[in-house]
């Protein structure tokens, strides 16, 4: 088999688990969903009538057989396509091998998993012992924050060390690789003595190349220490599956999120400020239009305190809050405390017009709030809690890796050897989010092993509902004589009934209030589309841009079914990522609000162009 | 557990019988009301619907309030007003109804206060002006306690992208002037209480062309002292479609105003970095940073009103210097801050409705 292609849309139905069959010349089939039949013609596997741009066969595209009337009329076929592929010849026979194909595949899975879970109960009992693999002396003070690259892989990481030099305070430490967390503790002032503190994760780090980091905070005086090399003092052990314990200090809902962008704020949602309560007084959530509503507090003359209790810190330092008055109340001012294994507290201030807060949050696995307000009018005053958002810190100062000599050559950890149907297989705990949970599988023929390829299962999405997983900002730009302004977004886990994108990237623009995206077709960048449609060139290479000036005349550039559905997706979400991207770019509540405003002009003009309108 | 008061249908009443500054400015926020996913009915005299006109933006005639309210079926209502007097139709209604409402009075004379109260129909309205002195008007005109009315800043329209160069050369040579000719502007409705009446003698103590854009019900004097100036320095220009290229081009506004709230004028010439030249009524709305954003009339006569555009072209470095506070003024001024101090009132005026019910 020599170059043989497949169109894009078919390609994509096959990747999301449909199984699919040659037809010999002459055959037909009745529609029968998710069966995808396929036609040979010109070296390119398509549905019948179907046209468009077609790709190299991957590798890991499975067929399940050839349907054609005898054997000898699907000899023609066979040097086109992979060896093996057994031919049917009747209805029958073919419901037959698709019916075995999926009970092969859901075997497999649980065979899979009967195995992981077989491995960790023989382990259970003789789990395997920690290795050192990083030994850094203390030498010296270090300030904190401080972000310390390990020099070494995450994999099989299972506790670490840091020296505390001087206790004052709590410390706040996170492990990265990869883009995830891999552990966050927080450990309160009161337990710290100088010396080693030790910190375990609860299973050892799964593979992955990418390095660990470690970030750290400190409260107060907390102060850990420097090795004569540089880096901070630190132990790190590696053990083998098998391995595990109950960490302390653990932070279990950071395990497994994303890696946080410093200064990232995390709004509190609605439906969590519908539980604060204000005593006395009234306390209503109103919006206007499509706004995320606010909190309007009505103050009975005197004193009044707003509780919100149950927030989940996950990877945020910082607790944020904008309270702001539509109407001046006279001698206005707040006290806020934010209650967790201890408690952090800000005195009286006088409120003007508008006020922004911000305190380090204590350790916890759940805080509660307490805003205390006072005011001087005779009668009721109205603020409003405009915000109110959990924020990360800033990223420590970097500090520089261990030496490669200082590094303990450690032999591998150690894995045990167990004949599974899956190669690559994952140790994963329960509870443990190391990233994308259960691969799917590709329905196959016999012949050829399951696949199993580690392709992320994004979140649920109710049928027809668009959904995304995270926005990224990579740069926020406006040029000097503001006439031309973008976000640069890095947006992965995009799905929608039409199919599912992985990772995009694109820049919002407005360029003297034409609005738009850009696509580029270069180093750096994802690629997104099935087929690049055709735009412009310029010294960065190739691009396309979807505008709201020529709509309909950019838009007939996407070639395939799939790219389509891509766009159709990517602006029904676009105002939501807006504002996020927004966000994430700590631009102004103001300035978010209008880069949602110019992402709604543009789904408005493609939804135009796409009625016909 | 609190459940979400979500504002959808917005009905905005617009007691106005002519378009000015007032009206633009209600059309334009509408208009951004609209863009945030409220549904914006805007009732007004049909003979403005045509300048009203806006994207996204329903008109209907004026009508009781009952029938507005019945026709519209508001979650909320917004009241501009050009005058204090101007909503006594239709406020009281409103408030029987204990809509959510929100007022916002552009203009109020210096008057003492009435020896009776109006019965406006404000309580549990949120009530905004324009400016601090309109708001301390408002508080005086209507009978309510200090500090009730707050303050809505008008916006102002974006920097200016017009090459000054080019836009000065332009507007002197439709005038037939020297391309280095000097050039004041005036821009408005030319009626007394913009101080019209002052621009003959104002031209008549100046070496230099004064151009009269606007139209109102001075025209006929004006263009008669247009005709019989034997210089023809006074020039008039009708009501301009576009003034921008104008702002950008002169070397100076001209603002000889009695009474003003928050002069858009003021504003769009400071997006220009046109100077300002004012009485401080004109002004009133800077309060102490008048002097520094404009040069101000010592006197509020023709005499201060040229004694002060002829210092402005005197010294044209203090000039821009002067412009160029301006517009980092009114950059600060923005429709996006504008619609987010607006919505901020509008979903104030939710609790404060429950409290007056």
């Amino acid at each position: 088999m020599t170059g043989l292609s497949i169109g894009a849309a078919e390609l994509a139905e096959i990747e999301r688990g449909a199984p699919a069959i040659v037809l010999a010349p002459g055959m037909s089939l009745p529609p029968a969903p998710p069966l995808l039949p396929l036609l040979l013609r010109d070296g390119a596997l398509a549905r019948p009538g179907a046209s468009g741009p077609a790709l190299p066969m991957p590798r890991w595209c499975r067929l399940l057989a050839i349907y054609a009337p005898t054997e000898q009329a699907a000899e023609p076929l066979r040097p086109m396509l992979p060896a093996g592929l057994p031919v049917v010849t009747t209805l029958p026979a073919l419901l037959t091998l698709m019916a075995e194909a999926l009970a092969r595949a859901e075997t497999a899975a649980q065979a899979a998993e009967a195995a992981r879970d077989a491995l960790k109960r023989a382990l259970a009992g003789a789990p395997p012992a920690p290795k050192p693999v990083l030994d850094l002396a203390p030498a010296g003070p270090a300030t904190l924050p401080a972000r310390q690259p390990l020099g070494r892989p995450a994999e099989g990481l299972c506790s670490l060390a840091v020296h505390v030099a001087a206790p004052g305070g709590g410390l706040g430490l996170r492990l990265l690789a990869g883009g995830r967390v891999l552990g966050q503790w927080r450990v309160p002032g009161a337990v710290l003595d100088a010396g080693w503190l030790v910190l375990d994760l609860p299973e050892p780090a799964p593979p992955s190349p990418a390095e660990a980091v470690l970030d750290i905070s400190g409260e107060g005086e907390a102060a850990l220490s420097a090795s004569v090399e540089g880096p901070l003092a630190l132990r790190a052990w590696i053990a083998g599956p098998g391995w595990s314990a109950l960490p302390r200090w653990f932070d279990w809902s950071a395990a497994g999120a994303p890696a946080p962008t410093p200064g990232l704020p995390l709004p509190v949602g609605a439906a969590q400020l519908a539980t604060a309560k204000l005593e006395p007084g009234s306390a209503e959530l109103v919006a206007v239009g499509e706004e995320a509503p606010r909190l309007l507090l009505t103050l009975p003359p005197g004193e009044a305190r707003l509780r919100l209790s149950g927030l989940l810190p996950g990877p945020a330092d910082l607790l944020r809050l904008v309270l702001s008055c539509p109407e001046a109340v006279p001698g206005l001012a707040a006290a806020l405390t934010v209650t967790g294994m201890t408690a952090h507290h800000l005195p009286w201030r006088p409120v003007e017009r508008r006020m922004e807060l911000a305190l380090p949050l204590p350790a916890g696995p759940t805080l509660d709030l307490a805003l205390a307000l006072r005011h001087a009018a005779d009668g009721a005053a109205t603020v409003e809690l405009s915000w109110l958002a959990l924020a990360v810190g800033a990223e420590g100062a970097p500090r520089p890796a261990p030496p490669a000599q200082t590094l303990v050559a450690a032999a591998a950890a150690p894995r045990v050897a167990v004949g599974m149907p899956m190669a690559a297989a994952t140790l994963v705990a329960p509870g443990w989010r190391t990233g994308p949970p259960a691969p799917r599988l590709t329905v196959a023929g016999p012949g050829a092993a399951i696949e199993a390829a580690p392709r992320p299962e994004m979140p649920l999405a109710p049928l027809g509902a668009t959904s995304f997983q995270d926005v990224a900002v990579n740069q926020h730009l406006v040029n000097t004589e503001g006439t031309y302004r973008h976000l640069d977004i890095g947006l992965s886990g995009l799905v929608s009934g039409g199919g599912l994108w992985r990772q995009l990237r694109f820049k919002l623009f407005d360029r003297r209030g034409v609005i738009g995206l850009e696509f580029r077709e270069m180093k750096g960048w994802p690629q997104m589309f099935d087929a690049w449609p055709t735009g412009g060139i310029d010294n960065f290479g190739p691009f396309w841009r979807l505008e709201t000036e020529d709509t309909p005349a950019r838009l007939t550039a996407l070639r395939t079914p799939h790219d389509r559905a891509l766009i159709a997706a990517l602006v029904e979400v676009l105002p939501d990522v807006a504002r996020a991207a927004a966000q994430a770019a700590s631009l102004s509540m103001a300035d978010a609000d209008a880069w949602m405003m110019r992402a709604r002009a543009l789904a408005e003009a493609v939804s135009t162009a796409r009625s016909g309108g | 557990m609190t459940t979400v008061t979500r504002l959808r249908r917005l009905l905005v009443t617009l007691p106005s019988d002519r378009m000015g500054g007032t009206e633009k400015h209600t059309a334009e926020l509408c208009m951004r009301l609209a863009q945030k996913g409220l549904t914006v009915m805007l009732a007004a005299d049909p003979a403005l619907h045509a300048a009203l006109a806006r994207p996204g933006l329903a008109l209907a005639p004026l009508a009781t309030t009952a029938a507005m309210l019945a026709d519209h079926a508001p979650d909320a209502a917004f009241i501009p007003l050009p005058w204090p007097d101007a909503g006594h139709a239709i406020l009281p209604g409103l408030a029987e109804m204990r809509l959510p409402r929100l007022v916002l009075l552009h203009l109020a004379p210096d008057a003492p206060p009435p020896a009776t109260a109006p019965a406006m129909g404000l309580e549990g309205a949120v009530v905004a002006a324009v400016s601090v002195p309109v708001a301390r008007r408002a508080e005086t005109a209507w009978g309510l306690p200090p500090g009730r009315v707050t303050v809505l800043d008008n916006p102002a329209p974006p920097p200016s992208m017009l090459d000054r160069a080019v836009a000065r050369a332009a507007i002197r040579s439709g005038l037939g002037l020297p391309p280095d000719a000097s050039l004041l502007l005036f821009l408005g409705r030319l009626e007394e209480v913009k101080g019209a009446t002052l621009l003959p003698e104002i031209s008549a103590r100046l070496p230099v062309t004064l151009a009269v854009a606007g139209d109102g019900p001075l025209r006929g004097m004006l263009d008669s002292a247009a005709a019989s100036d034997p210089r023809r320095l006074l020039r008039m220009l009708g009501s301009l479609a576009d003034p921008a290229p104008w702002l950008r081009g002169a070397d100076a506004l001209l603002m000889p105003s009695r009474l003003e709230g928050a002069p858009l004028v003021f504003l769009e010439a400071a997006a220009q970095q046109c100077p300002v030249v004012a009485t401080p009524a004109a002004l009133e709305a800077l309060g102490g940073a008048a002097g520094s954003l404009a040069r101000l009339a010592e006197t509020a006569d023709a005499a201060g009103m040229a004694a002060a555009a002829q210092a402005v072209l005197d010294d044209p470095a203090a000039a821009a210097a002067m412009a160029a506070r301006a517009a980092a003024h009114a950059a600060r001024l923005t429709w996006e801050g504008a619609v987010t101090q607006a919505l901020a009132l509008l979903r104030a005026a939710v609790p404060a409705a429950r409290r007056a019910a």
